[in-house]
């Protein structure tokens, strides 16, 4: 059974490119994902990302309880902090990536994957029996707004005192949605403590300052039933800053020129956090399931996640193999595209150790062609314009 | 080539030339005496969406019936073009790489029929055309994927 989320009908009829993904039906581009992609890098996106898995937990002591299963130190970061963070096994892989966001010294709002959703709920729910996991997946939508013109975009929906949310922080607010009536029940009374600006008779939502275009913007967390009120006037006022609704075509190849990770192919389970470069999202003082597989792994020379570019014409995929000069097979490919911004054929793959330096040629096959590339530093598209 | 499976749109028989003949691998023929050229249906340019790299064959290179000859990358995805007939290639279509001018891959999209033809052959047998489609035997075939 595939999932929907609430905005499907807006996509349809905005006559959106469907396809599955994680188990849901999402858009996979509107009008074209090089148009998207550079409209996002140039004056702003729309993405629903209603998929991503959404819960709440709550418990006593709950962020020293729970970052012993992620790869933060939770509780040393203020209420509204989001943090990124990995799940690990017990080996030290990845199980999945996410944003946490602490609520309060009791709860804490996790945002995973959809893929991985329910092994994630499963991992938690079996190691922390004492705190309380809902899965609020379907109560609440996502909507991530993106790239330089975002905040002049949403000036006239919210608060000013949104827009002093730092990168990686959070808030609750209410939007100012022409037409909107509130409603009395709140699926979002558990945020209210983040509150900030005006106490509005908007529409309420968590609202952060996170993304996965490299660009700034917000991913706005309403109840479920306001997502297309939101959409809509978006799209409409919008207009003036060039707003495109936005797939999740372009939403893959925005993030690979950033070298953010994608779950259930730049890992998949079978890499650990330091083969997959991800120690930026670790916090070494705390421990955390894992940790002792990476100190040990940590000694011994390893696989690692790298970025390459293309020096002949080429396009590099998932599940190409990667060679060195003499044909020796050192790796494959997990994530691969036509750059849109770069205009040739980007990758990540994993290679072994030896190879990971920053300008070794490495060769991936494409059926009987062999082309060369290059290990290049992350991410390929250095800065946020 | 392969296609994943997803049809949303409606095709009318008058949007399929008559005078070529099809494969079930979404390729068309115009064949014109002894050679023939080839490119991928308007279908296929749809399901594929922008196509942003091209792999012409080398003229002069050996082709056979049913083998892969070149392809055709969107930014999701690389599909093989296979040739409806063996021969010999003759003639590729270079305004679709990078040379003098920087490649224009987009015409298949935009004329997948005209300005977007792949590769030009010539043709070794003339009776491996006879389990080609007809446009109406085509359009049938797209129709029963849905």
């Amino acid at each position: 059974m595939v999932n929907r989320t609430s905005l499907y009908e807006e996509h349809v009829s905005l006559s959106a490119k469907m396809f599955e993904f994680g188990g849901w039906e999402m858009p996979l581009w509107y009008s074209s994902i090089n148009e998207e992609h550079l409209n996002v890098r140039n004056n702003t996106g729309m993405f629903d990302v209603s998929h991503m898995g959404k819960m709440l937990i709550t418990g006593a002591n709950c962020q020293k309880i729970f970052e012993r299963l992620v790869t933060r130190k939770l509780s040393a970061y203020p209420p509204g902090k989001c943090l990124y963070t990995l799940m690990l096994g017990e080996g030290g892989r990845v199980i999945d990536d996410m944003i946490v966001t602490n609520i309060s010294s009791e709860r804490i709002f996790v945002v995973c994957n959809a893929g991985t959703r329910e092994r994630v709920m499963d991992w938690i729910s079996h190691r922390k029996e004492s705190l309380t996991l809902q899965d609020l997946t379907r109560d609440l939508a996502c909507i991530a707004v993106q790239g330089p013109r975002t905040m002049e975009m949403l000036r006239d929906f919210m608060d000013p005192s949104i827009f002093s949310l730092k990168r990686y922080q959070a808030g609750f607010s209410a939007l100012d949605i022409d037409g909107y009536e509130k409603e009395s029940s709140d699926e979002l009374q558990w945020a209210r403590n983040l509150h900030i600006g005006r106490p509005g008779e908007g529409v309420p939502a968590l609202i952060s300052r996170t993304g996965y275009t490299g660009e700034d913007g917000f991913e706005i967390f309403p109840r479920s039933r306001d997502a297309r009120i939101i959409w809509r006037k978006f799209l409409e006022k919008g207009k003036a800053q060039s707003i495109c609704p936005t797939g999740l075509g372009a939403r893959d190849t925005l993030r690979l020129e950033k070298c953010y990770l994608l779950s259930g192919h730049d890992f998949d389970g079978t890499r650990t956090a330091l083969e997959a470069d991800a120690e930026f999202a670790i916090d070494w003082d705390h421990d955390f399931v894992g940790k002792n597989a990476l100190e040990e792994k940590r000694k011994v020379p390893h696989d690692k996640l790298v970025a390459f570019e293309s020096v002949d014409r080429g396009i590099p995929r998932e599940g190409y193999q990667i060679s060195d000069a003499s044909a020796v097979q050192i790796g494959k490919v997990t994530s691969g595209t036509m750059s849109p911004c770069l205009g040739k054929g980007i990758g990540m793959g994993y290679v072994t150790a030896s190879y990971s330096a920053q300008g070794t040629k490495i060769i991936y096959s494409v059926g009987s062609r062999r082309i060369e590339a290059e290990v290049v530093a992350k991410p390929f598209l250095k800065k946020i314009k | 080539m392969q296609l994943e499976k997803s049809v949303v749109t409606v095709y009318r028989l008058t949007e399929i030339p008559k005078d070529l003949k099809y494969t079930r691998t979404h390729e068309w023929i115009k064949v014109t005496g002894s050679n023939a050229k080839i490119g991928i249906t308007d279908y296929a340019q749809g399901e594929l969406h922008e196509i942003v790299y091209v792999e012409i064959p080398e003229v002069g290179r050996e082709v056979s019936k049913g083998g892969e000859f070149a392809a055709v990358e969107s930014v999701k995805a690389r599909s093989e073009i296979i040739s409806p007939v063996s021969g010999k290639v003759v003639n590729a279509n270079l305004s679709l790489v990078e040379g003098d001018e920087p490649a224009k891959p987009e015409l298949i999209n935009e004329d997948p029929y005209g300005k977007g033809w792949i590769a030009e052959i010539e043709i070794s047998s003339q009776d491996e055309l006879s389990d080609l489609l007809s446009a109406e035997e085509y359009l049938k075939f797209i129709e029963s994927k849905k």
